[in-house]
């Protein structure tokens, strides 16, 4: 089953935090996963995350995981590849042409936990807030009421669509449909009798979605929010801990710290 | 306050004709006001005309003049009338577009610009009335029946005059109907005024206080329900279905039996009396003791699939619990049941979409386990129940062909077999058309010869009436009919009962992943326990035949025939359950002769 959301509801710290401030929490542990690259800090920013994760928005580390795993992959490839063209310093091993240096390796390790910080950051934010949460955050914040509209829509409808498209795939396979057989050009021919019927209930979804939010009075003016948003004062201190926090990096940034070192 | 249509004529702009020709209509305010008509007559056109969708939002040509409470809808935008007119679309997912429920009723009167404790009692209201709870819940979760109503409390949250709804039902199963309808019952009586499109006239002549028939764009006939489809004759010859009881005692006028047309079954005690009067008749019983010495010999027929100890879990709910049975080659066998009782689920098995968690299914003497799908498809067609799902090619004879090629059957072959299925399937003159230009019956008949033409012995079909007017219908249950009598095994899943009865010789109501009965129509129709068990209902004709005193008929036909005495054979006839061997002689006849009446 396609989940419409990574939202997990729990009464918690970050939970109750105004959105607003989250994206603003996101964005600084974002911005400093790139500011550093030395691989150290790269693991205290991930097992910080983590640990923000279970013990401020109680969300289980099975919960995460579920998530993390997707980008698994990435990670190990980051992991292999990194070593392969950091050739200069210890060596460590070589064989025929490949030269294996510690600093490679602490480059890979780097690269996995940036990848996995980054990654982290802003699940933070989505694992513990509602995607109306968000958008109404994001139109408080400034952008235009519809593009948060189509953004929800686009969203809501990706389980629908889903299921259409599996509608399609079931109906053509049992027409002899064979996804599988073939080399790579015939088998992206082969998703042709699956993307145009696919298209096609796409727009017809679309033009009942505009009948229905036209009926619905959209774009009349002056309008309501039936949720508010509220910046407490935990929202002050979260926001300006994370000023604070990240002014100091850029600083210890600039004396060249957490850098890493490259012969 | 009142909705005026005055000489209204709309064209689109990738349209020929006038797709609304002169139309003229008053709706007020506690009208309940249905409209009828075959498909492509502009039904759906005029419904958006009512709150200005037509012309400020769809490009076209529009002449006349459509006034609601007094505003043109020319003149005023579409969100000046929202909040007095609600519509409400036949496909519940392309209306709901919120993450919760609360946000989708929450969206209207957030437009409207309204207060927030407003808003919060309209929601606590609208909710109420449709009696959906749980305000957290993704729209997408919920059942058919309840993203409908969830769209018409979406629209009552902005406190409209009047409600427009566009066949609101035709996708839902029949528990989900009942809901909708006991919805909008409710707010009639509560003083909404109601405009309604529908195919189903059983409801409408029960219902509505004024009825319109449209074709081609034009009134043809418009008055209270009693009126419009006592005109049984000229409806059929519009292609818009009558009530079964209209049709009925339509018949029994000709014949001088009755005084007059009926159209509800309220009025049916009426219909006794005329019968007392115009003819001392006999009480015939129908044959169900017969169809039990039948069923005998139904069982020792071949078996073409066997399902042996069947479950299927999805997600840790299991959607088929340990089910067993068998189809016999011939047989016509209905699936019926709610959504969500594993129908879809239980038929994917047959041609291997889905593998069995345990159990067997054999097809024609061989397990299906080790199959690909592609194998199976020569064997077992399953025709999908949208159509648009599957339809891609340029051409009418590519989309035939499409199946053919995929199982790599030579180019000579293919072309023969091409042509000759678009003949039987009434297609051939369509062959080089855009399958997109196809009307909906023809998409209908289309998907079933793309299937076809892989020539399987069995062919599984998914809700193959389902949003198609008269003529239409009648086509594919004729297709369907000319099929079985060539020795193909037909399966049905369908909410559409009178599809069950006119065809099925065997029926099996599954319930939450179990088989809770089967056996042939006549025997389920006349069980009323089991079927609102199963939140089903008997066709019109069969509960007036019950009403009536003559057992559990099927059709007006069968009906017909027991009133007129000469019941008894005829009617066991009807049954078959050999299924084979009913076909030459007697059965052959039933069904040339209810092909005539329909």
């Amino acid at each position: 089953m396609i989940q419409q959301t990574m939202f997990i509801r729990k009464q918690s710290f970050l939970h109750a935090l105004d959105p607003r401030s989250k994206i603003f929490l996101s964005a600084g542990l974002f911005s400093i996963g790139i500011l550093f690259s030395d691989y150290r800090v790269m693991a205290v920013l991930f097992f910080s995350e983590i640990l923000i994760l279970l013990v401020l928005a109680r969300i289980p580390f099975s919960k995460m995981y579920t998530y993390l795993r997707l980008i698994l992959p990435l990670v190990v490839m980051a992991l292999l590849i990194w070593p392969l063209f950091q050739r200069e310093g210890t060596v460590l091993w070589s064989y025929w042409k490949i030269i294996v240096t510690l600093e490679g390796i602490q480059m890979g390790v780097a690269m996995g936990f940036r990848l996995l910080s980054l990654i982290v950051a802003t699940y933070l934010l989505l694992m513990t807030t509602e995607q109306r949460d968000l958008i109404l955050a994001l139109v408080k914040m400034g952008l235009r009421y519809d593009f948060g509209l189509m953004l929800g829509i686009a969203l809501s409808k990706v389980p629908a669509l889903a299921g259409i498209a599996m509608t399609i795939m079931d109906a053509q396979k049992a027409r002899g449909l064979e996804l599988e057989k073939g080399n790579i050009i015939e088998k992206i021919r082969k998703y042709i009798p699956i993307l145009i019927p696919l298209i096609i209930a796409a727009i017809r979804l679309a033009e009942g979605l505009s009948i229905a939010i036209d009926s619905k009075a959209f774009g009349r003016g002056n309008r309501t929010y039936l949720r508010e948003l509220h910046f407490r004062t935990k929202d002050v201190l979260v926001s300006s801990i994370v000023v604070v926090v990240v002014c100091l990096c850029v600083v210890l940034r600039i004396r060249g710290f957490g850098v890493m070192e490259l012969p | 306050m009142m909705i005026i249509g005055r000489d209204l004529c709309f064209q689109y702009i990738t349209s020929k004709d006038l797709v609304l020709n002169h139309v003229n209509l008053r709706v007020e305010k506690g009208d309940y006001l249905a409209v009828v008509g075959p498909s492509g007559s502009g039904k759906s056109t005029l419904c958006l005309t009512f709150n200005g969708i037509i012309p400020q939002s769809i490009a076209g040509h529009m002449t006349g003049d459509v006034t609601v409470n007094g505003l043109s809808t020319k003149e005023h935008e579409v969100f000046e009338l929202a909040d007095k007119v609600g519509i409400v679309l036949q496909n519940p997912e392309s209306q709901l577009f919120a993450m919760s429920v609360e946000e989708e009723l929450a969206f209207g009167p957030e437009n409207l610009g309204l207060p927030r404790e407003e808003i919060c009692m309209r929601i606590e209201e609208a909710s109420h009335i449709v009696g959906i709870l749980d305000k957290e819940r993704f729209p997408f979760s919920l059942s058919g029946g309840e993203k409908q109503k969830l769209s018409i409390a979406s629209m009552l949250t902005m406190r409209p005059f009047y409600l427009v709804l566009d066949e609101p039902t035709s996708q839902l199963d029949p528990k989900g109907r009942k809901d909708v309808y006991a919805v909008l019952e409710e707010l009639h009586k509560e003083g909404m005024s109601i405009i309604l499109i529908e195919h189903d006239t059983d409801y409408v002549a029960e219902h509505a206080q004024k009825v319109i028939v449209l074709t081609e764009g034009k009134i043809i006939k418009s008055g209270s329900p009693k009126e419009v489809f006592s005109d049984v004759e000229e409806m059929k010859e519009w292609g818009v279905k009558v009530p079964e009881i209209a049709e009925f005692t339509y018949e029994l006028c000709k014949r001088g039996l009755a005084r007059k047309v009926y159209t509800t079954l309220e009025e049916a005690e009426g219909l006794i009396e005329d019968l007392k009067k115009s003819k001392k008749r006999k009480k015939k019983e129908n044959g169900n003791k017969k169809e039990k010495k039948k069923r005998a010999f139904e069982e020792s027929n071949h078996k073409i699939i066997e399902v042996k100890n069947l479950s299927f879990i999805y997600t840790d709910t299991p959607v088929l619990s340990d089910i067993s049975f068998s189809i016999q080659k011939g047989e016509i066998l209905a699936l019926i049941g709610q959504n969500g009782s594993g129908k879809t689920t239980l038929v994917k098995h047959f041609n291997g979409l889905l593998r069995p968690l345990q159990g067997e299914i054999l097809v024609d003497g061989e397990p299906v386990k080790g199959k690909s799908v592609a194998e199976m498809a020569r064997k077992v067609g399953y025709v999908f129940q949208n159509p648009e799902h599957q339809i891609f090619a340029d051409t009418v004879a590519e989309e035939v062909e499409f199946g053919l090629k995929n199982l790599e059957v030579p180019e000579l072959e293919r072309k023969l077999r091409v042509t000759q299925v678009l003949k039987q399937t009434d297609l051939y003159r369509y062959r080089d058309t855009h399958p997109t230009s196809l009307s909906g019956g023809e998409k209908q008949r289309l998907a079933i010869a793309s299937v076809l033409v892989m020539n399987p012995d069995i062919l599984i079909l998914d809700e193959p009436t389902t949003g198609l007017d008269l003529k239409s219908s009648i086509s594919i249950i004729n297709l369907v009919k000319e099929l079985h009598d060539q020795d193909h095994t037909v399966i049905l899943v369908t909410h559409d009962m009178k599809l069950v009865a006119e065809m099925a010789r065997r029926i099996i109501i599954l319930r939450q992943g179990k088989i809770v009965a089967q056996g042939p129509p006549r025997q389920i129709f006349s069980d009323s326990t089991l079927l609102q068990e199963n939140f089903l209902e008997e066709p019109q004709i069969t509960r007036l035949s019950q009403m009536m005193g003559y057992g559990t008929c099927l059709t007006v036909s069968e009906l017909l025939e027991a009133v007129e005495g000469r019941g008894t054979s005829a009617n066991g006839g009807r049954d078959g359950d050999g299924g084979k061997d009913g076909d030459g002689g007697r059965d052959g006849d039933g069904n040339r002769e209810r092909r005539v009446i329909l």
